[in-house]
């Protein structure tokens, strides 16, 4: 990997927990919902943050903009750190990141025009006049593939790609360095995801800006991504070059992750070897001791349900958090890295059934 | 194996807007056969849901009306049989897995009312009988523990697990067809795979058809038989499922199946493309006189606009939608 100067965010060890009042009096819950994270986007580069709902994910991306707040660690953005920062300080650094919701249909205000909100982040910034603004507007919409006569009509007269596409106007805007993007594309009909994620591609290209690309889809994250970073339960458990950790996976969770993507032919899928992973992702409330990923993982070892996997890298530029990888510190637990047809409870998907019922 | 369970003869559903009714499906015709899982592909707004809500005749009653075409079902046409009967076939005969697995569910009750309210209205079971199905039915959703989460509210089970309610509930009564209205959209990768594995083998175990609603061609693949596709209100593809991979007749399928999103095979290494479907979907009214799909198709002709496009039947069992199929040799998966 080709390391180009300084990242523009670079996250050390960031973490979140959320505190929950129990009903019985004086007692409280606390879930670590973000553990110890560590996380560098270079510029002008994608990274691809993918894990199943609970995972996570989102969680890390508000932390970074602080829209929740962190209990430890550094957000370093152009080498600020963000977790420092307060008033006015806070206000000028946060025009240089900015987010994308999922949900189009409530990330917009229903009774602002469309140049209302994408002019927003420049009337808070108290950037420009009235007519500049409108003028940046125009042009913004021309990036985004939008006709400028959209202008004056409501969020509820368009389309849900259309109203993606308005807040992506309204994150660039700015000219931000770090645009976060939250399941940009999962509200959104197949037949539109790859405009969105094509449009991105391209302001990459035209603006410089880097993305965090958040996604529970590997398939909607390896189209855009240099590189993937895959959370489970609050962790990162496997992370690398895109292409490396999508071609290759090596961490059971990221096995399953790529393998349970349908590929879009029959006679493919169905003789496909899957990873079904098993029962509801871990409950960041009520962490395991050992590795988080234990009560799911279809090669759970005895050293797994008392010692943490570290985070380690194998000499590609890929780190990989699970036991199976470990240089071998005690006798029993080092198996060969598996190639993901291997033993166990991988399972062949119905063979020979592609033809039935007819 | 190939008998007929439940046909749809050109149904035609209307929806008011104002004071015009404007045609939301236009004359569709399709067949579910006994034991097989039929996918039905569109985008939204294609007419699938309220094709598949014509059927349980669950549309709003004061603004969408079925206007033409029967759907017969067991010698009668569901389009016309009295309320009442259509009762005893909704959620017996025929029974639906809705879309939002979260919102579907009442939250004021507890998972076994709710599971208990279809059996105690079809079987006529008591109560205790109802929790004793109950508790077996969550048992074969895989649901663990199922005797102590009967008395759960649905906001104590994750969208997965509150699928999977909804499949015992869908299951309750032995039904033949099973209408899946994309039952796994909501939800992660991850569980649809276990959600559709399951489908697929609680429908096999019981002989059962699946109608199932989807706009993701991996899903189709993965599952279904045969399928129909729809757009703008029209069916414009039907084909067995590995031939429409293979070779789709109609541009549409084929800009549908390009659009897929999918894992980078081993053996690729260049970057993958990024294919959608340029412009929209026309809205009900805004139909022109020929093709639907013409405005947003690539082999769009001028003799395309000229009349109304017949689905013509193709000899190997196909039918597509399309003024040119005979000259358009468009590409599938290479398989």
């Amino acid at each position: 990997m080709t390391v180009p100067d300084e990242p523009v965010l670079d996250v050390r060890n960031l973490s979140v927990s959320f505190t929950r009042r129990s009903l019985i009096p004086g007692r409280r819950r606390t879930s670590l919902v973000v553990d110890d994270v560590d996380l560098t986007v270079h510029k002008g580069r994608t990274l691809g943050l993918v894990g199943e709902s609970g995972s996570g994910k989102s969680t890390t991306a508000k932390a970074i903009v602080r829209l929740v707040d962190a209990q430890a660690g550094e957000v370093r953005l152009n080498g600020v750190d963000l977790l420092s920062l307060r008033g006015e300080a806070l206000k000028r650094a946060r025009r240089s990141v900015q987010m994308v919701f999922q949900d189009p249909y409530s990330s917009l205000d229903p009774t602002m025009t469309i140049t209302e909100c994408i002019a927003e982040p420049l009337t808070v910034h108290r950037i420009g006049d009235r007519a500049s603004r409108v003028t940046a507007v125009l042009d913004l919409l021309d990036q985004v593939g939008l006709p400028r006569s959209m202008a004056d009509l409501m969020p509820s007269q368009l389309s849900g790609g259309q109203r993606q596409r308005v807040a992506i106007a309204r994150a660039i805007c700015l000219h931000p360095d770090l645009v976060l993007c939250d399941e940009p594309v999962s509200a959104l009909d197949v037949s539109t995801q790859n405009r969105i994620l094509q449009m991105l591609t391209d302001l990459r290209a035209s603006h410089g800006i880097s993305f965090v690309l958040i996604s529970h889809n590997l398939a909607a994250v390896q189209q855009l991504a240099d590189d993937v970073a895959v959370m489970y339960c609050g962790t990162i458990v496997e992370r690398g070059p895109a292409q490396v950790v999508t071609a290759d996976p090596k961490h059971p969770y990221t096995r399953a992750l790529v393998s349970a993507v349908p590929y879009p032919d029959p006679e493919v899928q169905r003789t496909r070897t899957r990873v079904v992973l098993t029962g509801d992702p871990a409950n960041p409330a009520d962490r395991p001791p050992g590795c988080v990923f234990q009560g799911r993982c279809p090669e759970v070892m005895p050293v797994c349900r008392s010692v943490v996997p570290r985070l380690a890298d194998d000499g590609t530029g890929r780190s990989i958090a699970c036991h199976l990888y470990e240089p071998a510190p005690a006798p029993q637990s080092a198996p060969q890295a598996q190639p993901h047809n291997g033993a166990g409870p991988v399972r062949k998907l119905r063979p020979d059934t592609a033809g039935k019922g007819r | 194996m190939t008998t007929e369970l439940l046909s749809i003869d050109r149904l035609s559903v209307e929806a008011r807007v104002g004071s015009t009714w404007l045609p939301v499906v236009t004359e569709a015709s399709l067949t579910v056969r006994t034991g097989e899982i039929l996918g039905l592909v569109g985008e939204s707004g294609s007419g699938k849901t309220v094709t598949c809500l014509s059927i349980l005749g669950l549309l709003p009653r004061h603004d969408v009306r079925v206007c033409g075409g029967a759907i017969r079902y067991r010698e009668r046409d569901l389009t016309r049989i009295r309320p009442r009967e259509l009762e005893d076939v909704r959620g017996r005969s025929i029974a639906m897995i809705p879309q939002e697995p979260s919102a579907s569910l009442n939250p004021a009750f507890t998972v076994g009312d709710q599971l208990g309210e279809v059996l105690r209205r079809h079987e006529r079971l008591s109560r205790a009988q109802a929790r004793q199905r109950a508790v077996k039915l969550l048992d074969d959703v895989g649901i663990p523990a199922a005797a102590g989460r009967l008395n759960d509210y649905p906001h104590h089970f994750s969208g997965g697990m509150c699928q999977r309610v909804l499949i015992a509930m869908a299951l309750a009564c032995n039904p033949e067809l099973i209408i899946a209205d994309e039952p796994t959209t909501a939800l992660d990768v991850t569980v649809q795979a276990q959600i559709l594995d399951l489908i697929r083998d609680l429908a096999a175990d019981r002989g059962a058809s699946v109608l199932l609603v989807t706009h993701d061609m991996g899903v189709v693949a993965d599952a279904c038989d045969r399928v129909v596709v729809m757009y703008a209100g029209q069916i414009v593809e039907q084909a067995d499922i590995v031939p429409m991979f293979r070779r789709p007749r109609h541009p549409y399928t084929e800009r549908l199946l390009a659009a897929t999103p999918r894992m980078r095979r081993p053996d690729e290494t260049e970057a993958p493309v990024f294919a959608y479907i340029p412009g929209s979907m026309p809205r009900p009214g805004s139909y022109g006189t020929g093709c639907r799909f013409a405005p947003r198709c690539a082999h769009h002709r001028p003799e395309c606009d000229d009349h109304e496009i017949a689905l013509l039947a193709l000899p190997e069992g196909n039918e597509a939608r399309c003024e040119r199929v005979n000259d358009l040799d468009l590409a599938g998966e290479r398989g």
